[in-house]
């Protein structure tokens, strides 16, 4: 996909790309998918990436592409990343076919072990290729996994930067901090799971749909990305569950620790039901403050309102610490930060630049809300997640010990800073169903003005995370999101919300009326 | 009834995202309310209804006071302020009291308690009591009634309309006009005060609807039996009209207005096929030429919409009783086609706007931008009397701005 000039450009011209694909790699990618099919969402499709089929069963709703048949006659990668590598090699198809034609792809895995280590960087550069957005979630090995797995991760780490938006790396060490020392290794595991399984859920809401606020997929980056940030959820129900999501998440075991008056740069996804009012997101957003420390904390909320959570609220946090911020952004993110390129940006009356227009544009409208998913088969809670036994691959641990370097794992995001950087922002559009060309239209910063055609200042053909962008949802949303620097005249007033819907976003776009350009 | 039949000066204030206007009236001993003097001018620092950049409000405000006081001749000491914002909720309270005394006649205490317990529904910490409307009271389980007092029996329900909002922006809002050292009699609620104003009697009593089609926000009151049964507003007004056009042609916010209303409708069909609308190259602006019905479109689906809401908040049943109809008022009432298209949406019968009740120079404001104003006065005017009635009962009526005050 090319976001450049706000047009769309699919590496397969024709088709159309929605929604989220979680593509779980290698035994703890499929503990992990088990995990997130248990907490389906709409618009996200599940599959299962893997060279060993003998350990896992085949879980509802996800769809199973084994690779490397010949290089490991289905009998895994044996905890060596090059095995995992050829395999992905070997099944490019296999691998085309668990990407399919998301427009966000999230890869689960655990770093260290052979086939998630190994494979993971061909499925994000496929899927890259594919023009998806790609986001890895993975977990590092415990320290008394020994030092080879350690090492195995931190090079699969590299890989994975340079092949990702963002890469979200856990050390499972720190779910010993978290949880009493009586607890078993399941639980450990099952921890890690529930979390990936959130954020990979998180993510999904946060980058493919439609939301009341969106989450800037530049901030999401950026703290997620961060060395050391942290997770926390929670969920409430019934008349209290604002109240009760809040205190639970006060309470949340990966988040323990995270002293109040830091610098905390917090992204936050609320989900509620089509009830769920904006006082209850600023309440949100006041207690999430207070609980940090109010004083250099920066928090970006996205909200988003599922009619399936009616009656519940469900609240992602990620914190990061702001020194911290950047830490994880890739050579590409900076260069961008410092060289934001020639784009120009407009003024705040509007009146600074008369757009190149096109003789014809087509205001591109929300895709149709993706079909209902199937039920979940599971309802499983954190205890029924418990799993990767045997962490990494499902392969057994190195006897020997070793320590990660802590260096090793900073997360990575190649993210373009427009967003943050004040420049006016691109937006990212998707195809709609029947738009062929798919010229849709950018939005841009600035009272009333779009962008449509900026000519062909920028160049790569890298797919990055535009500022405040809606790919996948094929809204041109880009100019008008919360916080976002370019919401023109309704800037610092709150968004008008009803039913889920944004009335700050002309209604002509969202009715999908098309304005043609008279020359 | 020493203070009760002596004139009296008023003053309404309209602190309005697309203007600001400050209107002085006298009240005079025959209860007619006649226009001194009015102050307008642009607005600033207000979006959406809400204080954005509170010390351009302030100024803004202070240039208007100013005009009004020049062109009436008298010092504004104190203000009735029309309130609005998207803030502003409302529900149906009902509240009980047993009737004291031997006799069970009900009496103005009887009354006050009743309200007050209605009042007392909780609010989050954050809000804050603005208004409780007149409601209906029913003795002893009985028939309705609008005046309970002086009546027989043993137990008094009332619902009322109670309408709170959040406190920092109310606090936001009367702030500015404090700061001129200006007091703040009591606040108005902008679709109560536009229901007064465009809204005659009998219509009142027949029942309509009052849509008030601002910049920043669309309000709307439901009158029905005489009295607001149903408020509400929709954080869409002229702004985002201008908006909306300003993003489809790709235009600058002044020019985006200029089309709005110069060619502005919401009839697509009032253009020919094809026909284009020039607007012409000055310096900062290369001109631009635009498909006429595509404007007329692309307002069409913002005013539609903006209806649509209003009917979706509007309970069916309400809707189906209102023999008066529905009334337009506020700047956006200008724009061609809206009344069709409003009826289209509502169901209802489009109903010229009341204009009477007000004496003195009035031809100049009888707009419909100014409603709100104007209507403040109006209710004033009523409060005004009720009170020198209670006066003679020799109580006074709890006021509700007694609790925004406390907070200031």
């Amino acid at each position: 996909m090319d976001m450049k000039n706000g047009r769309i450009r699919n590496g397969a011209p024709g088709r159309v790309a929605s929604g989220t694909r979680v593509i779980g790699i290698g035994g703890a990618g499929w503990h992990m998918l088990r995990a997130v099919a248990a907490r389906h969402a709409e618009g996200m499709s599940l599959a299962e990436v893997n060279t060993d089929l003998r350990a896992s069963e085949v879980l509802e709703g996800v769809a199973r592409h084994p690779i490397g048949g010949k290089v490991t006659r289905g009998l895994g990668a044996g905890g060596d990343p090059e095995v995992g590598a050829r395999a992905a090699e070997e099944s490019a198809e296999a691998i085309g076919d668990a990407v399919g034609d998301c427009a966000t792809a999230v890869l689960m895995l655990g770093l260290g072990g052979g086939t998630g280590t190994g494979a993971a960087p061909a499925i994000a550069a496929e899927a890259k290729r594919r023009g998806a957005r790609v986001v890895a979630l993975c977990a590092l090995p415990f320290e008394f996994e020994g030092r080879r797995r350690a090492e195995q991760a931190g090079r699969g780490l590299e890989a994975l930067r340079a092949a990702c938006d963002v890469v979200f790396a856990f050390e499972n060490d720190l779910l010993a901090r978290a949880l009493p020392e009586e607890s078993g290794v399941e639980e450990a595991f099952g921890l890690c799971s529930e979390m990936l399984a959130r954020m990979a859920v998180g993510m999904h809401r946060a980058l493919v749909c439609r939301g009341i606020m969106d989450l800037d997929p530049a901030d999401l980056a950026r703290v997620v990305g961060s060395k050391g940030c942290r997770i926390g959820w929670a969920e409430g129900s019934g008349e209290h569950r604002v109240n009760e999501a809040l205190d639970r998440l006060a309470d949340s075991p990966l988040l323990g620790g995270a002293e109040s008056g830091r610098p905390w740069d917090i992204v936050v996804q609320v989900t509620g039901g089509p009830e769920m009012s904006l006082s209850d997101v600023q309440k949100v957003t006041r207690r999430i403050r207070r609980q940090f420390g109010e004083e250099d904390v920066s928090v970006t909320l996205g909200a988003l309102v599922e009619t399936a959570m009616r009656g519940r609220i469900d609240i992602l946090l990620g914190a990061a610490e702001s020194r911290a911020v950047g830490d994880g952004l890739g050579a590409a993110a900076k260069e961008v930060r410092e060289n934001p390129g020639p784009v120009e940006r407009p003024h705040r009356n509007g009146t600074s630049r008369v757009p190149h227009v096109k003789a014809v544009r087509q205001i591109v409208p929300p895709p149709p809300p993706p079909p209902p998913p199937p039920a979940p088969s599971m309802d499983a809670g954190i205890g029924e997640m418990a799993g990767l036994a045997a962490a990494g691959d499902g392969d057994a641990a190195d006897e020997d010990q070793g320590n990660l370097d802590p260096g090793e794992a900073e997360a990575m995001a190649e993210l373009a800073m427009e967003g943050s950087s004040g420049e006016p922002v691109l937006d990212e559009p998707t195809a709609a169903p029947g738009d062929e060309a798919a010229e849709a239209m950018g939005a841009e910063s600035g009272d009333g003005l779009f962008s449509m055609d900026n000519g062909e200042e920028e160049g790569g053909d890298d797919v990055r995370f535009g500022g405040s962008s809606a790919a996948g949802r094929g809204m041109v949303q880009g100019a008008l999101n919360f916080e976002s620097p370019s919401r023109g005249r309704f800037d610092k007033t709150e968004v008008t919300m009803y039913k889920g819907e944004n009335l700050d976003i002309p209604t002509f776009m969202r009715r999908r009326l098309r304005i043609t350009t008279v020359e | 009834m020493f203070f009760a039949r002596k004139d009296r000066d008023i003053v309404a204030v309209e602190i309005g995202t697309g203007k600001m206007v400050a209107v002085v009236a006298n009240v005079g001993r025959d209860g007619l309310v006649r226009i001194l003097g009015v102050g307008e001018g642009p607005s600033a620092g207000v979006r959406k209804g809400e204080i954005i950049e509170p010390e351009a409000a302030r100024e803004a405000l202070r240039d208007v006071i100013a005009q009004a006081e020049e062109s009436s001749g008298v010092e504004i000491m104190e203000v009735y302020l029309a309130l609005s914002g998207g803030h502003l909720e409302c529900a149906l309270q009902s509240a009980t009291a047993e009737i004291r005394g031997e006799e069970q006649h009900i009496d103005e205490e009887d009354v006050a308690v009743v309200c007050r317990a209605a009042e007392e529904a909780q609010l989050p910490p954050d809000r804050l009591h603005v208004a409780t409307l007149p409601g209906v009271f029913r003795i002893d389980g009985g028939e309705p009634v609008a005046r309970p007092i002086g009546m027989v029996g043993h137990r008094l329900d009332g619902e009322f309309l109670v309408v709170n909002g959040v406190a920092s922006r109310l606090k936001n809002i009367i702030s500015r006009v404090q700061e001129l050292e200006i007091r703040v009699e009591d606040v108005v609620l902008s679709p109560v005060a536009s229901a007064e104003r465009v809204l005659g009697p009998e219509v009142r009593e027949a029942g309509a609807l009052v849509v008030d089609m601002g910049a920043g926000l669309t309000h709307f009151a439901v009158v029905a039996e005489d009295r607001v049964v149903h408020r509400g507003v929709v954080g869409v007004g002229g702004d985002h009209v201008t908006q909306d056009i300003s993003r489809a042609f790709n235009l600058p916010r002044t020019n985006a207005e200029e089309l709005k209303t110069q060619h502005g409708t919401v009839e697509p069909a009032a253009f020919e096929e094809g026909e284009t609308i020039e607007l012409k190259a000055r310096s900062g602006f290369a001109g631009k030429r635009l498909l006429a019905r595509e404007l007329a479109m692309v307002m069409r689906a913002r005013w539609e919409e903006t209806f649509e809401i209003v009917r979706e908040q509007v309970p069916e049943e309400m809707l189906a009783v209102l023999g008066g109809g529905l009334v337009l008022t506020g700047g956006g009432s200008h724009t061609r086609g809206v009344g069709a298209l409003a009826e289209r949406v509502l169901g209802l019968s489009v109903a010229p706007a009341h204009t009477g009740g007000l004496a003195g120079n009035i031809d100049t404001i009888s707009r419909p931008e100014l409603s709100t104003v104007l209507g403040s006065l109006i209710w004033a005017q009523c409060r005004i009397e009720e009170e020198r009635e209670r006066e003679n009962f020799g109580r006074r009526f709890r006021r509700v701005l007694q609790q925004v005050r406390m907070m200031l």
